[in-house]
């Protein structure tokens, strides 16, 4: 689907769903992300280490058998370690390899009709897999697939020929070459073949990969030459996988381990004390300053006793800093698109952020929230309609508008949020969410079906 | 943004912007499940959800929409679910606060929001009266379930569907 994020169904539409299941064990069960230095339990779990570190911290408990655990009770797990980098170099190669293809692929290069055959029973079990698929899961897939088999007759008859013969049916003479015994067309070997494989048999030098391209081979050489070149790139991977594993070995002799500290007997200038022996940042409140060193232990602990491959303080202190950064960005979060929508409102921003610090205090006040939200919901619908109608002109427009230089951009697209298409979505995606927030309300709303048919309805009008 | 601890399930839902987060949770994900959900606008920490009503429950018919907001230290933290629907059950108030053991002490980080939107859907086919949000109607589903039954088969039909 997308190369940023990887998800255990992405296998599920290959010729080998089971997969799935494999990439599903190779993840650490609390942030769903391949196992990152992954760290067994007493009870037998495994996960990234501070995933667990951090779970541990604010409950003594195994994620996924809520048995008691304890930090110390933590061993690096280096086999699954490099289990897991050596799947995650395979990944997308092998799921390359394993997508379901629309049109039964052309047979190897080394051409044989019975390989062709076992080619066209591959196709006709992955399509019955198909066909399964289709009733078992969702419908977007029913189409191409019905596609397919309307279209199998034709290509499959194409398939069941060798590649050959379809060479010689669409009308490009095949003949062998007498001096290297590969088929080429007669009229290249008339012409150049010869003469080339002649000169180099007379220099002794060894045979050259195919230069002429005939049709088939055009699809088929790069995709062999391709497989060479990854088995051997990841042939060396593997050892590197094996190497590390067998090199991994924890010391603890020349480890130190950070220890936890006891806040409540700890006064504020012996904590600044003592971040800044380690040579962290003392600014900030107490809360923080304990966050701060927290997460650092954490870092510090996961990195010198479960990693195979520690890295050195000043990474960690790179590390201890984004996580800082972003966990302010985090806080000032509050202020997200919906505050900014209706700050031309300041009662409203001021409900919305009382609704909002309410719902995080547990004290959810439905009536209001969906009060606030439907007026500004409604404002966002008429905007996107008379957006919609006005869409077409625009975009006609859009070339001008590109040539304007970027402050006046930029003026037009303040007032008028129509022009953005980044705020557009926003809008359909808020304009959805009306449609739900309203419904409970409404004594005339449609059924379910109409509902679940309604928004994809907006999105495309 | 993708810093966020969301669960990846989750984050595929939200990133594939453009369609509405309620169709690409059930259709692509999950298609046999009586549930969606998905970021409301561009924070990713609020999200909405739908629930249909358990067709072995007096709220079958009725769809149920929830609000969901994640912390920042999600997954290591619970995230804080309430009904944005009026619903008449034991474990939920009138606020829409629900009294699920999974959303308070026993969470645990290796939960997913759809784990746990599955509890509340079970919660709904069988209410706990044992640990009521609302004793009086607790009291009625232990002594007058058909009373109880029929109350929720008219809110639902009122307010959700």
């Amino acid at each position: 689907m997308n190369g940023s994020i990887t998800d255990p169904t992405d296998f599920r539409e290959t010729e080998l769903p089971l997969f799935s299941q494999l990439d599903s064990l190779l993840r650490c069960h609390i942030c769903k992300d391949f196992l990152k230095v992954p760290v067994l339990t007493p009870c037998g779990h495994t996960f990234c280490s501070i995933c667990i570190r951090e779970a541990i911290n604010k409950s003594a408990k195994c994620p996924l058998c809520l048995n008691e655990l304890r930090e110390s009770g933590l061993r690096g797990d280096f086999l699954t370690g490099e289990v897991v980098n050596c799947y995650q170099n395979l990944r997308q190669p092998l799921l390359e390899r394993i997508q379901k293809v629309e049109e039964p692929t052309v047979a190897g290069s080394e051409t044989s009709l019975i390989e062709i055959e076992s080619d066209g029973d591959r196709e006709r079990i992955s399509d019955i897999e198909e066909d399964f698929q289709i009733l078992a899961t969702n419908e977007r897939k029913r189409l191409p697939g019905i596609k397919k088999i309307t279209k199998r007759p034709a290509s499959r008859k194409g398939g069941s020929k060798s590649n050959i013969e379809s060479m010689f049916k669409s009308g490009v003479e095949m003949g062998e070459c007498p001096i290297c015994n590969e088929f080429f067309p007669v009229k290249t070997i008339e012409r150049t073949h010869m003469d080339e494989c002649l000169t180099r048999q007379a220099l002794g030098k060894p045979k050259p990969k195919r230069s002429v391209k005939t049709p088939f081979q055009t699809s088929n050489r790069p995709s062999s030459v391709d497989s060479i070149a990854s088995n051997l790139k990841y042939g060396e991977n593997g050892a590197q996988h094996l190497k590390n594993y067998l090199e991994s070995a924890v010391n603890d002799e020349k480890r130190l381990r950070l220890p936890k500290l006891d806040y409540n007997t700890l006064s504020l200038s012996q904590l600044k004390q003592k971040l800044g022996s380690l040579g962290l940042p003392s600014f900030g409140s107490k809360q923080s300053l304990m966050a701060r060193y927290n997460h650092y232990e954490m870092l510090w602990n996961s990195n010198f006793f479960d990693s195979s491959s520690p890295v050195n303080e000043n990474e960690l202190k790179r590390q201890l800093l984004s996580w800082e950064a972003s966990n302010n960005l985090n806080s000032n979060n509050n202020n997200n698109t919906i505050g900014k929508m209706i700050t031309k409102n300041k009662d409203g921003e001021r409900t919305y952020q009382k609704l909002l610090f309410d719902f995080k205090s547990d004290k959810f006040k439905r009536k209001s929230w969906i009060r606030l939200f439907r007026r500004m919901f409604q404002t966002l619908i008429k905007e996107a309609k008379s957006k919609m109608q006005d869409k077409a002109t625009e975009e006609r427009d859009s070339d001008k508008r590109s040539d304007a230089p970027v402050s006046e951009d930029y003026q037009t697209l303040i007032p008028q949020p129509e022009s953005n298409v980044a705020s557009s979505t926003a809008v359909l995606a808020l304009e959805d969410a009306q449609s739900a927030v309203k419904t409970p309300l409404d004594t005339e709303t449609p059924s379910i079906e109409s509902k679940s048919g309604q928004n994809p309805d907006m999105n495309i009008s | 943004m993708l810093k966020l601890k969301l669960s990846k399930e989750q984050c595929n839902e939200s990133c594939s912007s453009g369609m509405s987060p309620f169709n690409l949770f059930s259709s692509q994900r999950d298609p046999i499940s009586s549930f969606s959900a998905g970021p409301v606008g561009d924070d990713l920490y609020h999200w909405q959800a739908s629930i249909m009503g358990p067709p072995d429950s007096p709220y079958a018919g009725g769809v149920f929409f929830l609000s969901i907001h994640f912390p920042t230290d999600y997954p290591f933290k619970p995230p804080k679910i309430s009904f944005t629907t009026k619903i008449y059950h034991p474990n939920i108030n009138a606020n829409g606060n629900i009294c699920l053991d999974i959303l308070k002490d026993q969470w645990s980080p290796a939960l997913t929001l759809s784990k746990v939107l599955l509890s509340i859907c079970s919660l709904l086919t069988d209410a706990n009266p044992d640990d009521p949000l609302v004793p009086e109607i607790a009291h009625i589903y232990k002594t007058d379930r058909s009373k109880y039954e029929a109350t929720a088969r008219e809110w639902t039909k009122k307010f959700a569907v």
